[in-house]
């Protein structure tokens, strides 16, 4: 005999907000630059989820949902308060407390720095796409855009986080990494969102800076 | 890599950029970190309310 359990829509909903936690506090740390700043409005951003529960549509993507109560409300407070986003580099450099560590020559500290001196527009597209996996759907969900909106925007934070990582002078990190490939027909939306992420080449870099 | 985004992860292929890596490296680093109190107080806070509620529900 199979028991029959009635689900609580509580429990269920608390359940999927412990899940996803982690990875509102990585949005948030992104976004603010600073670690206390960032579970401040990841904890406000739960708490507003929790009272606002009976608006979100069982099914819906609850992911999508929560990253738009925090952004919303990243942009509520950085409104209120500009500190927030003329925050010291050298600030944003010790709070941030990413471990030292190289990818591929580049410096994760390097691109901490650089990425909260990037408009909070370019950020917040390349802290959910490229940090947190999302897909352009969701990211224009959540920003509330349209998708190609999304693609330029994580097109020209790229390019600009490359120049301040390396400046436009060197070429960029990665002079020998390939151009962007044209894209034909049948082209897939995983590889476009590659492609976006790529190292522009030199004069895109240095048009970039201009 | 070739077919990998079939499947429409593309996960592998932004990992070998290197800045998309070390976006997921700051991504994973906060992750991997243990909850801070706060965070628990407030989900405890969240079950009081759920007790509550399914008392008053009988």
């Amino acid at each position: 005999m199979i028991a029959q359990e009635i689900i609580d829509p509580d429990k269920q909903f608390r359940a999927q907000l412990v899940g996803l936690l982690p990875s509102l506090r990585s949005f948030s740390r992104g976004l603010c630059g600073h670690r206390e700043m960032a579970d401040d409005l990841a904890q406000d951003a739960m708490m507003r989820a929790w009272a606002a529960r009976a608006s979100y549509a069982q099914g819906s993507n609850f992911r999508a949902w929560m990253f738009m109560i925090l952004r919303n409300q990243f942009y509520t407070t950085i409104r209120k308060n500009a500190r927030t986003t003329s925050l010291d580099p050298e600030v944003a450099e010790r709070l941030l407390v990413v471990a030292p560590a190289q990818q591929n020559g580049i410096n994760v500290e390097d691109v901490a720095k650089a990425l909260q001196q990037l408009p909070a527009e370019q950020r917040e597209v390349l802290l959910l796409i490229g940090a947190n996996g999302l897909s352009y759907d969701e990211a224009a969900e959540i920003i509330g855009c349209a998708i190609g909106t999304v693609k330029s925007r994580l097109a020209r934070g790229r390019i600009a986080l490359s120049a301040l990582i390396d400046g436009p002078a060197n070429g960029g990190l990665f002079a020998s990494s390939q151009p962007q490939v044209k894209q034909g027909k049948g082209h897939d939306a995983a590889k476009e969102r590659s492609d976006a992420l790529r190292v522009p080449t030199a004069t895109k870099l240095i048009a970039a800076a201009r | 890599m070739g077919n990998a985004n079939k499947s429409g992860n593309d996960r592998e292929d932004i990992g070998s950029d290197p800045i998309a890596a070390a976006l997921k490296q700051m991504h994973d680093a906060v992750t991997n970190e243990e909850l801070p109190d706060d965070f628990l107080r407030l989900l405890e806070e969240i079950d009081l309310k759920i007790a509550s509620n399914n008392v008053v529900r009988g």
